[in-house]
This record gives C-alpha cells, structure tokens and sequence, in this order.
C-alpha cells in the first residue's frame, strides 16, 4: 500500500543513488526492455510544474506502488511494468539548440493518496529559485531522450526487496 | 497444371546441355532470367511493405477513440488535427518507402510514429495537439537531434533521405 502524504516528509533530500519510479505500458516498448522517447510528458499540461513528468521517490516507495490505483488515479495500470532511474543519471543540464541551458532535477510532489510522488522539474540554469521552466522544445526532446536511453526495468529492485523483507 | 515456384536461395545456373547455344547467348538468357527474378522477389517486398503501411495507417485511424489520460499520467488524447498531419506524413514515408515500426499516442499529446533498426540509431515522428510536427534522431547512447518537418516536398524527401541514413546506422544525432 503506498504512502500516503501525512507519511512521508517532502524536506528530506533526494539521495544521490535514490530510484525514481515510472510505469510504462509494457505493449509500448521498441524491444525487450528498451523504452522510446514519446512515453515521456516533459511540458506542462497546466502551467505549473505538477505538469512536469512524474515518478515515484524510492526512499518512500516500492516499485509495486507505481501500479497501485492509488498513485495512477484510480486507473487499472497492473498490467504496465515499472522503469527506473538514479538521482544521479538524471542528465543536470539540457541546451537547446538556441543555446540556453535548464536544470533538471527531481522535486518531491507528494499526493494525498501518493506521499511519494515527485516530478522531474526544470529550470533556467544557475536559478537559484528554481522557478518552474518550460525547456524549450529541443532540449525537452533531449531530456525525453536521455530519461529514456537510461531507465531501466524495476523488476530485479523489486526482487531484491521481496527477499531482504 | 505445371506450376513454377522462386526457390528461396536464388541460385541461377543455366547449363547448355547440347553445347550449340553461344556463350554470348547463355550469358543474354541468364541477365533476362535473373530480372524476372529480381522483379518476382521485389513484388513480394512491396506486398509485404504495403501490408504494414495498411496496418499502421488501420492504428493511426484507431487513436481518435485514445480517451484523455490514456496512461494515468494526465496526457491529453491526441487531437483529430494531429492525427490529420500524422496521417499526410504516413502518406509520405509510404511514397518513400519508409514504415514505421509503430504508431502511438505521444505522452506529450498526440501522435508517435516510431523507428527502430538494428544498430544502436532510433529516430521518431511526432506530430502534437500544439501544431508541433518533428522528427527526433537518436541513439542508444542518449545523443539527439530535433529536426522540423518541413512543407515543401522536396525537403520532406531530402530530410526523409536522411532519416533513412541514419536508421541505417550513419551518426546523425550529436552529442
């Protein structure tokens, strides 16, 4: 069951080697394990960076909460595998092709139902106050690509949890 | 009823077996035989390609019942103008003989049309519910290029030569 948002404290950083979680449709790969780009929202829908794209922080999670309708909305997602990447994969700089740069980095969101759910946010470089950027198309695509290219299939983590428990 | 089937591992060989026939003349028979081999094998790799573009034009058609927040993460369905523009670039990577090996809805909102090859290169089309309409190049090794896709047919041809290249493994994505 997961975490709801009364248990678990959004002030606790985001560890270098912690995993974040994502549920892919598993009809949606191009190959065994490998995942395309366009799985990936990197825009806003509403303006604000709860738009940005979502994922699930391991240091209050398990892969298996990604799947749980209570952190997809309600929505049946049990068929869907789980992906992951590490804080530390996440690429900290896109450029678009006009030459500015954004920070990327991950911020804990957590959801009523959800307490882990964070985003990958975006930000003009050096913007000590992190206000909320939209990258511009370019360097979305090359963080899409990048997210991609370096997620992995959750499922040996989640072994591996089952047999510590 | 006699009937004459292309055997798998085309091997010609024309044996004269009275000897009267000339060189020049086995060679003439032997070139005449092979086109009309190359043509049979060709015709069969147009069918099957044009099964494929029906298939992924029959999925492009099916994403206008896509509902919003298809994949529970809150992307919008793609819109009926995106599937429209999709649907001229299928057209045209057909005319180019170019399928894609998969027709989506993007998480971004609206349509993926997505390569993939045997090297470390993958490229895809979207085109968005925001007009957006561009072809993303890139390798297993996380290097990428966004390029436009443009009006005129000549450089959609140019830039579809490209695509092409690059699927066949030449390093059009940049670091």
């Amino acid at each position: 069951m997961p975490l709801r948002d009364c248990e678990v404290d959004p002030s606790r950083a985001f560890a270098a080697d912690e995993l974040l979680y994502r549920r892919i449709p598993s009809t949606e790969e191009i190959v065994s394990g490998e995942i395309d780009p366009t799985r990936f929202n990197s825009i806003s829908f509403n303006k604000g960076i709860d738009g940005a794209p979502s994922v699930l922080r391991s240091q209050f999670a398990s892969p298996m909460d990604a799947l749980h309708p209570e952190c997809s909305g309600g929505k049946d997602v049990s068929q869907q595998r789980v992906y992951y990447i590490r804080v530390d994969e996440l690429p900290p700089v896109v450029i678009s092709q006009d030459g500015k740069e954004f920070s990327v980095y991950p911020l804990h969101r957590p959801l009523p139902t959800c307490g882990a759910h964070s985003v990958i946010g975006s930000c003009m470089a050096g913007d000590l106050t992190r206000t909320y950027t939209v990258p511009s198309r370019t360097a979305r695509n090359d963080l899409r690509v990048k997210l991609a290219v370096r997620m992995r299939p959750a499922i040996l983590v989640e072994r591996a949890n089952n047999q510590r428990a | 009823m006699l009937s004459f089937a292309v055997p798998d591992a085309i091997q010609v060989t024309v044996v004269d077996s009275f000897e009267v026939s000339s060189s020049r003349d086995i060679r003439a028979f032997e070139d005449r035989f092979r086109q009309t081999i190359d043509l049979s094998t060709g015709q069969s790799e147009f069918l099957t390609m044009y099964d494929v573009f029906k298939r992924q034009a029959n999925v492009l058609n099916r994403l206008s019942s896509v509902p919003d927040d298809w994949n529970g993460y809150g992307s919008p369905a793609p819109s009926d103008e995106a599937i429209g523009v999709a649907r001229k670039i299928l057209n045209t990577l057909w005319m180019e003989r170019l399928i894609p090996g998969r027709v989506l809805p993007s998480a971004e909102g609206g349509v993926a049309l997505v390569f993939s090859s045997s090297n470390e290169n993958r490229a895809v089309i979207e085109t968005l519910n925001s007009n957006e309409a561009f072809i993303l190049v890139y390798d297993r090794s996380g290097n990428s290029r966004t390029l436009d896709w443009p009006e005129s047919p000549k450089a959609q041809h140019e830039l579809l030569l490209r695509l092409k290249d690059h699927l066949k493994g030449a390093r059009l994505a940049v670091a």
